[in-house]
């Protein structure tokens, strides 16, 4: 648990954590890499600040494992909104060594 | 406690139903009321952690009073009154809610104020009607409405807890709650409801999409 003000990011993702494990139950069974994607926004939440390195690599998974955050075709508004969400966060995690938390 | 209830059994929280969604979010309501007592503590000696207090507020106004008691007064218990008319339990916890709404204003007019000692008595109260309300529903309430509820009505009152979440309130203003009730729990030592498989399962369990309206897709 960080003791100074959590970086904008941290925030974003709060709430990305359940939105992302709804995504992996309810669409998980056909597209598999939801799962995943699960844990590794659930990993990303309750990561360690300052973890540089392991931010930016799990900021990249988080790319790869949505298709560059496109959404597949005829999904529905909770991936989408998911994938928005994510872009989001990953455009504002820092690269490695520059994260000031 | 024993109860002439105890014979029927606990809310299957492994199964999505009209009840253990309910029960899930009892889980979370449990976890604001713990770090809730926290600040009370704090209060009560003359610390009011403000901003805190706040965000509690914020999560008990929306997540529990008007999602999850509205979940319960406009879907649940009209459709059980509906089997039995005059059916007194649920009137007994429409009474409650009043009284913790009537806390809930106490609260913020405390926090508005900056009355540590009166918010931390309204804290205290709204903590212990809460937690035995809770209570009463898991044990009493819910194991009785388990068994009068067959599996079309089931499927009905889910659907129509999917219109509040989803459709009145939004995907969004539900899980920001329950990121306000993390961090809170984060601050005051409290584990987080979500970190139970089970009752991650239930919070996450009916997307706005209907593609999850039966029982838990695993
Ligand atoms: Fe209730
Ligand atoms: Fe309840």
């Amino acid at each position: 648990m960080t003791t100074t003000a959590s970086p904008v990011w941290r925030d974003q993702l709060a709430p990305l954590r359940y939105l992302a494990a709804k995504v992996a139950r309810v669409h998980g069974g056909s597209h598999p890499a939801m799962a995943t994607l699960a844990e590794v926004v659930a990993t990303l939440a309750d990561s360690q600040a300052g973890d540089h390195a392991a931010h930016a690599a799990l900021g990249r998974r988080l790319g790869e494992l949505t298709g560059g955050f496109r959404p597949w075709s005829g999904a529905c508004a909770s991936v989408h909104q998911l994938f928005l969400g994510l872009a989001a966060v990953a455009a504002a995690l820092p690269a490695a060594g520059a994260e000031q938390a | 406690m024993p109860s002439c209830h105890d014979h029927l059994p606990p809310v299957d929280c492994d199964r999505v139903s009209a009840v253990s969604i309910l029960s899930g979010e009892h889980r979370v309501i449990l976890q604001v009321l713990a770090a809730l007592e926290a600040m009370a503590v704090r209060s009560a000696a003359g610390d009011l952690p403000a901003a805190d207090a706040r965000d509690a507020l914020e999560v008990l106004r929306t997540f529990a009073d008007k999602c999850h008691h509205g979940k319960e007064e406009d879907i649940l218990f009209p459709a059980l009154e509906a089997q039995v008319p005059g059916f007194g339990p649920t009137q007994v916890m429409r009474a409650e809610h009043v009284e913790g709404r009537a806390l809930i204003r106490a609260m913020g007019e405390a926090l508005a104020a900056g009355g540590a000692a009166t918010f931390a008595d309204a804290a205290r109260g709204y903590v212990d009607l809460l937690r035995a309300h809770i209570g009463k529903e898991d044990d009493i309430l819910f194991r009785i409405a388990q068994e009068m509820l067959g599996p079309e009505q089931d499927a009905a009152i889910l659907d129509a807890y999917r219109r509040i979440e989803h459709d009145d309130m939004g995907d969004g203003t539900h899980f920001r709650m329950l990121a306000i009730a993390d961090r809170l729990a984060g601050t005051y030592g409290v584990a987080r409801a979500s970190d139970d498989a089970q009752t991650m399962a239930l919070l996450t369990a009916v997307c706005g999409c209907r593609h999850g309206a039966n029982p838990i897709h695993a």
